[in-house]
């Protein structure tokens, strides 16, 4: 029994710490400008990609590679930022429901020409792999590591937002997009940056997490419930919320598959159902008047 | 002796946003055939009370009665079926269709005969020739086919108070009816206004004291969310703490 | 022109979209044709008109109350198992089974309706999915009856009229979806020119405004959200009944993102989107996903970012541009010429 409930904890946690990695950005991105942006997946999977070939194929060092594919993909998000996205924010939702419906099509074909439909993940390296005994029962060590590293993300994000001079213009244009502007704060630089830093997450949870959600060409596609459920449930524009909301969504998730696996994930529904509709900005998310 | 049943009364209303308050244990009467101005400086609470008074928004507590009759759970167009009529003070209007659109929509609304889903040509035709003669009426017939957005923000005005006369409503709320509107059509609006008949109910939002000295009859003083005084235009004229308080706040902005 | 002639000029040309012009009947003209002359595609004819009927039924929320909803499938499922269930159960008259996919799918839409349509933005895209994806779990939980992953099988369809027998070569389903469609259009042609079709278009245009001239928006939109839901569930039942089959997919997110790219393509809110958009994808499927569905995948990508980029209105939409810079050419060279007469007449 309480093997289950830690086996269910854990493997849940270390869902919750992918979701939580690729879904932050997205949930700092939309509360600034209120972007439907569903094809932030997209990026995590291409994260994942870069580092697949540079570990896999080319044999370049894990942490390495990690930082390559950070830095690749966020130099892409500001790419496709200025030139595909800009236009569209203050385009309705539907042209931007759209147009990340387009990128993630195109996305899935590039990803399936260049690897191939079937499932893969970054090796992992050899000093993670193995177990680790922590007195009364041992853990998989790769995803120790991997929980320890969103605890830290998640640590210096807050830090970051709460305590930083750009964290403070980032909650101030969270809160109120044109008195900031009045302010001089140039949201539009701001926007870029915080754009490109998400989508660099992304990318490392992408590469990181392909242990525990393989890489497939349709990956934006497959995940993208759960990444919209994390941001919704945990609210637009913050670090925290959706750090519960993944961790409330990888339990419940794993919970599921190991408890009752025939009902799939009807129950998640279910509840992300009544949840939003008792508080449509989410369970942790500034009421919005 | 009986007073008469005010045609709109707030009684008590608070609302709150946040910690700020917007309106304060206001007490409010627009009589019948009244020319009433609402004035006070920016930021005062003048289109949160409008907004109020037609369900736009609700009271924290406090009562809003309609002819009598209590309307403060009723929702804003529940009230507007129910004889009020409103503009914005920002053109609220529906940019993509033509002027005789929006008011023959308006036409259609009142007559209970919008929600037809089959037919109605006949009704869409006797709306839409009752919403020109309106149009003739304001002068803006001439534009009746045009795209509301190809309108000057001026005309755009007009035809914000061409569909709230449409309704034909017994009170009218005009939220700054001449903002944004250049000095040279001003006049446009205000005759338009001087000419209501006289029963419908007004209570105007205006910050050009000129104007509100000719038109209105009654003034009530909104500061901070508060009637701070409330009578005849010639008492507020003379009253030293709203001189002291509004007028002369206006003069040294 | 006196100032009666002015009126009457003004109310016609309001009044102008109400006239059927002979383009509308373009699409069952060629439907026809299709029918008589290449009879080699009828059954994806049969395929593309059902979902021309899916994606018109979309057009009614999206491009007319402006309810952006990312799991129609969810209606279009539900018909689809109704009908689906009552062949299988003996009940195989193919009108019983729409009226009553329509009803069960309405009243999906009546209870889901009631409980998104009170929220916006991220939530309202949210839980639009929410309740197709709980429908998809639920299906594929109640295989007993359902069938689940491997689908619903067994359909005994009884002739139409009792008379008209689904033929092997498909010339029946195709009239029989040709027919279906052409009411559902006749009808949903009705309600968009209806005065209330009209306070849906208002609705998009401007909330507030509706509201402030006495619209009950929220009632107008759950009515509309109704009916779309309805008609998707019609085109559901087709699809059962015409296929005799049906998959889990019927719930998925990939078919209602595709009614959605379908009608968006050809122009949402101009009724005729859907009849535009939905052949053209299907047939450019056809062709280009046969070699290989991921070509297909990427181009369809590209097109629909070219499509929010630079053309809005989807296909009907840059024909009405041309059209309207043609007109403004043909009057302007107009005006010129009559100009010229004019100053030549003078000289």
């Amino acid at each position: 029994m309480t093997d289950t409930v830690i086996s269910i904890l854990f493997s849940g946690a270390a869902f919750a710490t992918v979701l939580y990695l690729i879904s932050v950005g997205l949930s700092i991105t939309m509360g600034l400008l209120g972007i439907a942006n569903l094809a932030h997946g997209a990026f995590a999977m291409a994260g994942g990609y870069i580092a697949f070939a540079l570990v896999n194929r080319l044999g370049v060092n894990f942490f390495a590679a990690l930082l390559v594919a950070a830095v690749a993909v966020a130099a892409i998000s500001v790419v496709l930022e200025r030139l595909i996205y800009r236009p569209v924010y203050d385009a309705g939702e539907l042209e931007q429901v759209l147009l990340s419906m387009g990128l993630i099509f195109a996305s899935i074909a590039i990803a399936h020409f260049a690897f191939g439909p079937l499932p893969l993940a970054v090796n992992v390296p050899a000093s993670l792999q193995g177990q680790v005994d922590i007195g009364w029962r041992s853990f998989p060590a790769y995803r120790l590591f991997l929980i320890a590293f969103g605890l830290c993300v998640f640590v210096t994000l807050w830090f970051a937002i709460e305590r930083t001079a750009l964290g403070a213009r980032i909650r101030a244009a969270v809160d109120n997009r044109a008195m900031a502007e009045g302010v001089g704060i140039n949201t539009r630089v701001l926007f870029t940056v915080v754009f490109a830093l998400g989508s660099a997450l992304a990318a490392v949870g992408g590469a990181l997490g392909s242990e525990v959600v393989a890489l497939t060409p349709f990956y934006p596609l497959e995940y993208l419930v759960y990444f919209l459920i994390v941001v919704s449930i945990g609210g637009l524009g913050s670090v925290s919320g959706p750090a519960l909301a993944a961790l409330l969504l990888g339990f419940g998730d794993s919970a599921c598959k190991i408890l009752i696996p025939e009902f799939g994930a009807f129950f998640i529904y279910v509840a992300i159902f009544l949840v939003l509709l008792v508080r449509p900005n989410g369970l942790f998310g500034r009421a919005q008047s | 002796m009986d007073q008469p049943v005010p045609v709109i009364e707030a009684r008590g209303v608070n609302r709150s946003f946040g910690a700020i308050e917007v309106a304060s244990n206001i007490n409010f009467r627009l009589e019948r055939g009244a020319r009433h101005a609402l004035i006070g400086p920016n930021g005062a609470g003048k289109t949160t009370f409008i907004n109020l008074l037609t369900g736009r928004i609700r009271p924290s507590s406090g009562q809003i009665f309609l002819h009598g009759q209590d309307v403060t759970r009723l929702p804003f167009d529940r009230r507007v079926k129910r004889g009020i009529a409103r503009t914005f003070q920002l053109n609220t209007l529906l940019r993509n269709l033509s002027v005789l659109e929006n008011v023959q929509l308006a036409e259609l609304e009142r007559h209970g005969s919008a929600s037809r889903l089959i037919g109605g040509a006949h009704l869409q035709r006797q709306a839409a020739e009752a919403a020109y003669a309106l149009l003739e009426e304001l002068r803006l017939a001439d534009h009746a086919n045009a795209p509301v957005k190809s309108l000057s923000y001026g005309r755009q005005r007009l035809v914000e108070i061409a569909i709230a006369l449409a309704l034909k409503p017994a009170i009218l709320l005009l939220d700054e009816p001449a903002a944004g509107v250049p000095p040279t059509d001003s006049h446009l609006v205000f005759d338009m206004i001087a000419a209501l008949p006289d029963d419908i109910s007004v209570l105007i939002i205006e910050h050009d004291m000129k104007l509100v000295f000719r038109f209105a009859k009654q003034i009530s003083v909104l500061v901070q969310g508060k009637i701070l005084r409330e009578g005849t235009a010639e008492q507020i004229a003379a009253d030293p703490m709203v001189k002291d308080v509004y007028l002369g706040h206006r003069a040294h902005a | 022109m006196s100032l009666q002639d002015a009126r009457n000029a003004a109310v016609e040309k309001l009044l102008s979209r109400r006239r059927l012009s002979p383009l509308e009947l373009l699409p069952w003209v060629i439907a026809l044709g299709v029918y008589f002359f290449l009879p080699q595609y009828l059954t994806l004819g049969s395929q593309i008109l059902i979902m021309v009927l899916f994606a018109l039924s979309l057009d009614i929320t999206l491009g007319y109350a402006g309810v952006i909803i990312l799991g129609h499938a969810a209606f279009y499922g539900m018909g689809a198992y109704t009908a689906g269930l009552l062949a299988v159960h003996g009940w195989g008259d193919p009108l019983i089974g729409l009226v009553a996919a329509a009803i069960a799918a309405a009243i999906l839409g009546l209870v889901s309706g009631i409980v998104i349509l009170r929220t916006t933005g991220l939530a309202l895209l949210m839980l639009g999915m929410a309740v197709a994806l709980i429908l998809y779990e639920a299906a594929n939980r109640l295989h007993d009856i359902t069938g689940g992953f491997d689908g619903l099988r067994g359909m005994t369809i009884q002739p139409i009229f009792g008379y008209f027998d689904f033929d092997f070569f498909g010339k029946t389903a195709f009239l029989y979806c040709l027919a279906v469609l052409f009411l559902a259009w006749l009808f949903v042609r009705q309600v968009v020119i209806s005065p209330f079709g009209r306070s849906l278009v208002g609705i998009q245009e401007n909330a507030d405004r509706m509201a402030a001239i006495g619209t009950p928006v929220a009632r107008r939109k759950l009515i509309a959200f109704v009916l779309s839901a309805a008609i998707a569930g019609i085109a559901g039942a087709l699809s059962a009944q015409i296929n005799q089959f049906v998959s889990l997919s019927v719930f998925s997110f990939e078919l209602s993102g595709t009614v959605l790219v379908m009608l968006v393509l050809g122009g949402a809110g101009r009724l005729y989107g859907a009849f535009v958009g939905a052949p053209l994808y299907m047939i450019a499927q056809d062709q280009f996903a046969k070699g290989d569905p991921v070509y297909w995948l990427f181009w369809l990508g590209i097109l629909l970012i070219a499509v929010v980029l630079f053309a809005r209105g989807g296909i009907l939409g840059v024909v009405d541009a041309v059209r309207e810079t043609i007109g403004r050419r043909l009057t302007g060279r107009v005006a010129v010429a009559a100009a010229d007469t004019k100053s030549s007449a003078g000289s």
